[in-house]
């Protein structure tokens, strides 16, 4: 896998985590979906403004599509190893990984309630 | 709307730099080329500063007189034209200006594009390749430490073209953090910066004019306010900056091609045999035809990735075929050209001889043509 082929896989693992389609994120950056799809694919060069206007869209740092060690919040494995032996995350995991992108992303975002209704009451 | 006439501006610049070729770089190249390898030679800075060549590469806002990138490509491919190793010259300055037009701040602009500027004005050097990593572009041991405020940087970087004449380097190094390519990074650092020092000037086969050396830097220290871009956006800036030099390049080989062959032509239709021109003769009149063709398309697809960066949109496939066409046919037509020429071309001081190793020499920069094609066939 090249450079552009990573930055391409962590530009649809960020559109994806956002729920936008190919379509939608293309409309909001100015390019074709076919454009999009050569960028995710890594057909097409990604250019630094282009990475700096995209991730300011899809809420990611730069660095998320060209740091080749990066992790959501940086946690070493040794970390995520303990992070994962905590209560129900394992099965939460597993579980996780066998639905579709979209499903993962209605989990995420019913995580995200739970936490903002834990810190309203 | 595509348009294959140049306005009326483009033409004067496209003339007033052909004449340049002819009446001064053509007589001066020779004398260069011949010389032993050395520093740039003064006559040639003379004239860089004299047309302030370097104007054309920066913003208004800096006291530039910037060209679109069309028209730059005239400019270019006429001083390919009359020397590639002027070209090249120039070429260097470019690729360093490039790096800091596509990432730098407005800080770093400010402080460093006015050193190119009017008669003071110097080139700037582009420190990518190292001896070992050859075209491998992502894999750089120039290491750039941090240090509180600072890096150190310690490397080297060879070939450099205008080394030890420039008035910055842009100098990509690898912060070795284990990020991969988010570990690569570009630095400005001052010609004069304590720690550099510059190696033998290289004997090369082409491309004399445009002396390149080993750039070396021990615990070159700068500060983090240096860095183009922010940490890690070394990797994508350096393949913009590439796919800019690629398309730019390209004009240089067409201009090469075209005095290769103008000096060719006008051979072909002065050496009679048998009281016929030898331009007469299909086999050198078809070769002459199929040259003039190429030199048309390869200038095409050169205006193409020029205007598409002028349009601002991606332009990489387009910079690799220009370059992977451009500089195939300008070493074609100088090799053709020294068996139409025979005798003529071989004995003395001739700048046929001379194109032909530069167009040789043409082919490698920029990436190779198996370079270009990868990256073709990577965007297929």
């Amino acid at each position: 896998m090249n450079a552009y082929e990573k930055i391409g896989k962590k530009l649809q693992e960020a559109r994806e985590e956002a729920g936008l389609s190919q379509e939608e994120l293309a409309k909001k950056i100015g390019c074709t979906q076919a454009s999009l799809s050569n960028y995710e694919l890594g057909k097409r060069r990604l250019y630094l403004a282009d990475l700096q206007r995209i991730g300011l869209l899809l809420g990611k740092q730069v660095t998320y599509f060209l740091d080749e060690s990066y992790t959501p919040d940086s946690f070493s494995l040794d970390e995520i190893q303990q992070i994962i032996k905590e209560q129900y995350l394992h099965e939460i995991l597993l579980a996780a990984k066998q639905l579709k992108a979209s499903q993962r992303k209605s989990v995420l975002d019913y995580i995200r309630w739970q936490q903002d209704q834990g810190a309203n009451q | 709307m595509i348009s294959f006439e140049l306005s009326t501006e483009q033409k004067r610049v496209e003339l007033k730099f052909r004449h340049l070729a002819k009446k001064k770089l053509h007589p001066l190249s020779l004398k260069i080329d011949a010389a032993e390898p050395g520093p740039i030679d003064p006559a040639y800075l003379e004239i860089l500063a004299d047309e302030d060549l370097n104007a054309f590469l920066v913003p208004k806002e800096y006291g530039g007189r910037p060209l679109d990138f069309l028209t730059l490509s005239l400019v270019i491919e006429e001083l390919g034209y009359g020397c590639a190793g002027f070209a090249s010259i120039y070429g260097a300055t470019l690729h360093a200006v490039s790096a800091l037009l596509i990432g730098g701040s407005h800080d770093q602009k400010a402080a460093y594009l006015p050193l190119l500027l009017g008669h003071r004005g110097r080139p700037a050097g582009c420190c990518i390749t190292e001896a070992k990593g050859g075209s491998h572009t992502s894999s750089f041991s120039t290491n750039a430490h941090p240090d509180g405020e600072n890096y150190i940087i310690n490397g080297t970087k060879s070939p450099v073209i205008n080394a030890g004449y420039a008035a910055f380097y842009v100098i990509w190094a690898n912060t070795n953090s284990g990020r991969g390519t988010g570990d690569i990074n570009a630095f400005i650092v001052p010609g004069d910066a304590p720690g550099i020092s510059v190696g033998q000037y290289h004997d090369k086969l082409g491309l004399r004019c445009a002396p390149s050396a080993t750039v070396s830097f021990h615990d070159v220290m700068v500060h983090k306010s240096d860095m183009i871009g922010f940490p890690g956006s070394g990797y994508p800036l350096l393949m913009q900056s590439l796919d800019w030099g690629r398309a730019l390049f390209s004009a240089i080989c067409v201009g090469v091609a075209k005095a290769a062959f103008d000096q060719t032509a006008a051979f072909a239709k002065k050496r009679s045999i048998r009281n016929k021109p030898i331009i007469k003769n299909q086999g050198i009149g078809f070769s002459l035809a199929d040259y003039a063709t190429d030199i048309c398309a390869a200038r095409l697809l050169v205006w193409r990735a020029c205007r598409m960066m002028d349009r601002n949109v991606h332009y990489s496939r387009e910079a690799s075929m220009a370059k992977l066409f451009a500089a195939r046919m300008a070493a074609g037509i100088t090799s053709d050209g020294m068996l139409i020429m025979g005798q003529a071309a071989h004995t003395g001081p001739n700048l046929l001889a001379k194109f032909q190793r530069d167009a040789q020499v043409l082919r490698i920069l920029e990436g190779t043509d198996q370079i270009q094609k990868m990256i073709i066939s990577s965007q297929i």
